[in-house]
């Protein structure tokens, strides 16, 4: 009934209990985040000293000419952006029809169980999973020796330190990021519009295009844009799995914290990053329909 | 009787079909799983592997790599490091996120969903972003980087997450019932005590132990912001296997890494509990 | 010492820019089954939640027991609630959901057992102390809500669509169950509901509700027979509203001129040339035998079985149409569609009604 539930809403009025109860958390993201990285906008266009490298407060926008018209920053950002993008659809291709899986063929009651195996490595150290990867394909490792094994005498694959091995353990690092949305939509399908759909005279595959995608795009959506800004803010992966040739924005801010320390470039990539992500949530705000995905 | 027989066909060839895309799909996931697993077991195999190797097959059985790890103090350090700063942080995330959501859940208004997407601002702003960010503050307030930075860090980290958890408790929490308790003379007191809190508890207690992961877990920040004498263990980690693979490191990583999925299962299955017991009801 | 248990007076409750309940006056002598009826958002869960304590008049007065409520919580009023899904506590036992009440009460152990068996045998529910809630069916666990309001000796037992999730056999045996609980404890009930079939069977008291107001308050006979308002005669059973002219008047009664026929009625203070509203219900309406004077010739148009009675639809012109129900197995030869009847009313079961 519409109007008791209005009447068991929480009051609208805001007591002055409540407001003492968030206060804290608000303070905490307000003074440790949200200052910060205002904070970090203002140092990007700070300068330099060319002679002992110190932050001088300044207001120029050197340091994003720099970034745009430097050789070396741009094939950065541009690699940068192949490989969250590549890295993107390779985890779509595997998370969507996990996600199908688990929300449209596997019974209800088994769900929980084949999601908590989803979650967990998620929920494992980043850092570890990474490492996992080196010994699975570092020359010598298992995926070297098993492939000795079954076909001796072959050349060595020389993955790690490799694109592939960065792309592959990129995409292995946060699939469960798309995995769950997919899953949710997909879950709160309604299975007889698709047997509507094949009653109509709908062959599978028409279903599919049909009726199926559009229905779970909202989810294939969220997923891919958290999955991007992941990718795209990461500096480990490149770092112990990729080659030279394989460095991203990321690994670019890292560096110059340790050996070029220059803050102002540093803050200025990061806020090209921040961008990059912005525009990444615009789309899935703009596309996802969260209410749907927690239903 | 013509109409009939189309329809048996239709139906007939419908779930061939099906159960021939629900072979596929299901071979595909499994092999999903294998994907997602893989490095984990390669890694937790080679803890006791007695040649120390990612190899395979392994060579024989051995517990010495763990042994080796007891005697490694700069390892036990970093672990006994990371406990701290997790249980630290794992306990004011719970706190401040309890809190928060108790205050979230008594309040309807725009208002108070702008300030819960406020809250979840650390969940989308990448950890490299978020480091740099932190270390420029902290410089600027004059905080010395080190144990309280990381904790901060740490506690900002994981609030979003800890935040859900309880909120998704407190949301499920049928007003009605608070309304009964009242009803049968408890005071607001008395019924946060007595029908509240044992409601959310598994909420919290699944905050509680996430938090506690993520803190155990995080690296990148944790990168920017620690400073002298604060190594962490994937800072320890890290730092050995940038140069080369050892053993003792397979073990460390698999005790992690059991550890991790330890928890991550117990939080689940709070979760599982709760979503089953709420719809038994 | 009033006789009175709940006493409302110009009761005023806004929500935003809604006014939910407008000014209303309500007496409920001590004892009373009473009622609030309605649909949805006519007002009546809101007066039943502000009698409870969970919300507060924006204007008048309520009166408990002889005690002014004002802003007292729920914890300190003499009434208990039975929710609409119960609201048992999920990590209570049965047995513990009927204590709440009385450990608040600071009531030693062993009191607090025997009223907890008590109340388990008033409900029929012995033995299933130590269950949970979810472990019993619906009806069940409605049988706990009851119970645990009732084991605190409310002086006033509100109930807000108590028996809305059960199934239709089950809720008019519950229907009975909670007036016989009603007798055999003896306080006042204030019972909130939608469906007009479980308010005539359970009832001393009807207040029919409609946008926040009470349209009628009497007695379910009173309400069902003599409907004030075109509201009250639609929500309580069928009705054949009609619209008449009055032809003549004096101070007793009127003679009505409606659909082509004439009626004299027993209403005073009407004027000749006014229109009104009419209200016969279909098991007034008879078909005119020989030597019954007809008031009205209509055509059958329809004829539906229901079993112990039969509905007809009868045209009486271009624009008017009746239903007439009449008894099966009354050895009377019934018309058939098409057929052309007499219909007849006696003048005193006509009412005319406020829009």
């Amino acid at each position: 009934m519409a109007a008791s539930n209005v009447l068991l809403a929480p009051p609208r009025r805001l007591p002055a209990a409540v407001l003492l109860t968030v206060l804290p958390a608000f303070l905490l993201l307000t003074g440790f985040l949200l200052v910060p990285l205002l904070l970090l906008a203002l140092y990007s266009v700070y300068s330099t000293d060319p002679v002992t490298g110190l932050m001088r407060p300044d207001f120029t926008l050197d340091n994003y000419l720099r970034i745009v018209t430097s050789s070396v920053y741009r094939r950065v950002f541009v690699r940068t952006v192949e490989i969250a993008v590549v890295c993107t659809l390779i985890a779509l291709l595997i998370a969507y029809p996990v996600g199908y899986t688990l929300g449209a063929i596997v019974p209800r009651r088994r769900q929980p169980f084949l999601l908590l195996l989803v979650i967990v490595p998620f929920w494992t150290s980043y850092i570890v999973r990474t490492y996992g990867w080196i010994g699975f394909l570092q020359n010598g490792g298992f995926l070297d020796s098993v492939l000795s094994l079954l076909l001796p005498g072959t050349v060595q694959l020389d993955l790690l330190y490799s694109r592939v091995a960065v792309v592959i353990g990129f995409v292995h690092v946060f699939l469960p990021l798309m995995i769950l949305p997919i899953y949710a939509i997909t879950r709160s399908l309604d299975r007889r519009l698709l047997e509507a759909s094949a009653d109509l005279g709908a062959p599978p595959w028409r279903t599919f295009l049909r009726v199926t995608l559009p229905l779970t795009w909202p989810g294939v959506v969220a997923g891919a844009s958290l999955y991007f800004i992941a990718v795209f803010g990461s500096f480990v992966t490149p770092q112990l799995l990729g080659g030279t040739g394989d460095l991203m924005i990321g690994n670019l801010i890292a560096d110059q914290f340790g050996e070029a320390f220059n803050w102002p470039l540093g803050a200025a990539l990061a806020v090209v990053i921040t961008l990059v992500v912005l525009v990444a949530l615009g789309i899935f705000f703009r596309f996802a329909d969260l209410e749907r995905l927690h239903g | 009787m013509a109409e009939r027989r189309r329809f048996t066909q239709s139906r007939v060839r419908r779930s061939s079909h099906t159960s021939l895309t629900t072979v596929a799909l299901t071979t595909l996931t499994a092999l999903a799983y294998l994907y997602l697993f893989a490095p984990i077991l390669v890694v937790v195999v080679a803890s006791f592997n007695a040649s120390g190797l990612t190899s395979f097959p392994p060579t024989g059985f051995t517990l010495a790599w763990y042994r080796e790890l007891l005697r490694d103090g700069d390892l036990l350090r970093a672990l006994r490091t990371s406990v701290f700063v997790a249980g630290l942080a794992a306990l004011s995330t719970t706190v401040l996120a309890t809190l928060t959501a108790w205050g979230l859940s008594r309040w309807q208004s725009p208002l108070r969903r702008l300030l819960q997407a406020y809250f979840y601002l650390p969940l989308v702003v990448p950890g490299i972003v978020t480091g740099i960010a932190l270390v420029f503050w902290f410089r600027r307030l004059g905080i010395p980087l080190g144990y309280p930075s990381v904790l901060l860090a740490h506690v900002v980290h994981a609030f979003p997450y800890a935040l859900a958890l309880v909120l998704t408790a407190f949301a499920t929490l049928d007003p009605r019932l608070e309304e009964a308790s009242q009803d049968l003379g408890a005071t607001p007191f008395r019924t946060f005590w007595r029908v509240t809190l044992p409601l959310v508890l598994p909420g919290i207690v699944g905050g509680a132990l996430l938090s506690f992961t993520l803190s155990f877990d995080e690296f990148v920040i944790t990168f920017f912001v620690t400073g002298q004498g604060v190594v962490t263990l994937p800072l320890e980690i890290y730092s050995r296997i940038r140069f080369l693979i050892s053993p003792v490191v397979n073990a460390v990583a698999a005790f992690v890494l059991i550890v991790s999925m330890l928890l991550a299962v117990a939080v689940q299955l709070l979760v599982l509990w709760r979503a089953q017991r709420a719809a038994a009801e | 010492m009033t006789m009175y248990d709940v006493e409302l007076q110009n009761v005023t409750k806004r929500f935003g820019s809604v006014v939910a309940v407008d000014h209303i006056d309500l007496c409920v002598p001590r004892g009373t089954f009473l009622t609030l009826l309605g649909p949805s958002g006519c007002g009546k869960t809101t007066t039943l939640r502000m009698i409870g304590g969970f919300e507060h008049p924006d204007e008048g007065t309520i009166v408990i027991a002889g005690q002014l409520m004002g802003r007292t919580p729920p914890y300190r009023r003499p009434t208990s609630m039975v929710f609409q899904n119960y609201a048992l506590f999920p990590h209570l036992t049965v047995a513990e959901n009927i204590a709440y009440g009385l450990r608040e009460r600071r009531l030693d152990r062993q009191t607090i057992e025997r009223r907890v068996q008590e109340m388990l045998r008033l409900v029929a529910l012995e033995g299933y102390g130590n269950r949970y809630p979810r472990q019993l069916s619906g009806g069940q666990q409605q049988r706990v809500a009851l119970a645990r309001s009732l084991v605190i000796e409310p002086a006033v037992l509100l109930l807000d669509e108590p028996l809305g999730a059960l199934d239709l056999k089950l809720r008019r045996q519950m229907q009975l169950e909670l007036k016989r609980i009603q007798n055999q404890v003896g306080i006042t009930f204030i019972y909130v509901t939608h469906d007009q079939e479980e308010a005539l069977t359970m009832s001393d008291q009807i207040a029919v509700m409609n946008q926040g107001r009470i349209e009628q308050l009497g007695p379910p006979e009173e309400l069902f027979d003599r409907p004030r308002t075109r509201f009250v005669a639609d929500f309580l059973g069928a009705a054949n509203v009609l619209t008449a002219e009055v032809l003549a008047a004096d101070r007793t009664s009127a003679c009505l001129a409606l659909a082509g026929g004439r009626l004299v009625v027993h209403e005073p203070d009407l004027a000749p040339g006014q229109t009104v509203a009419v209200v016969i219900r279909p098991h007034w309406l008879r078909f005119a035998r020989d030597g019954d004077a007809a008031v009205w010739q209509g055509r059958v148009t329809e004829r539906v079985y229901k079993g112990a009675t039969i509905a007809y639809r009868v045209e009486l012109d271009a624009v008017t149409a009746v239903t007439v129900e009449v008894p099966t197995g009354t050895g009377d030869l019934l018309p058939t569609v098409g057929e052309t009847v007499g219909l007849a009313v006696a003048p005193d079961r006509v009412r005319v009604v406020r829009e």
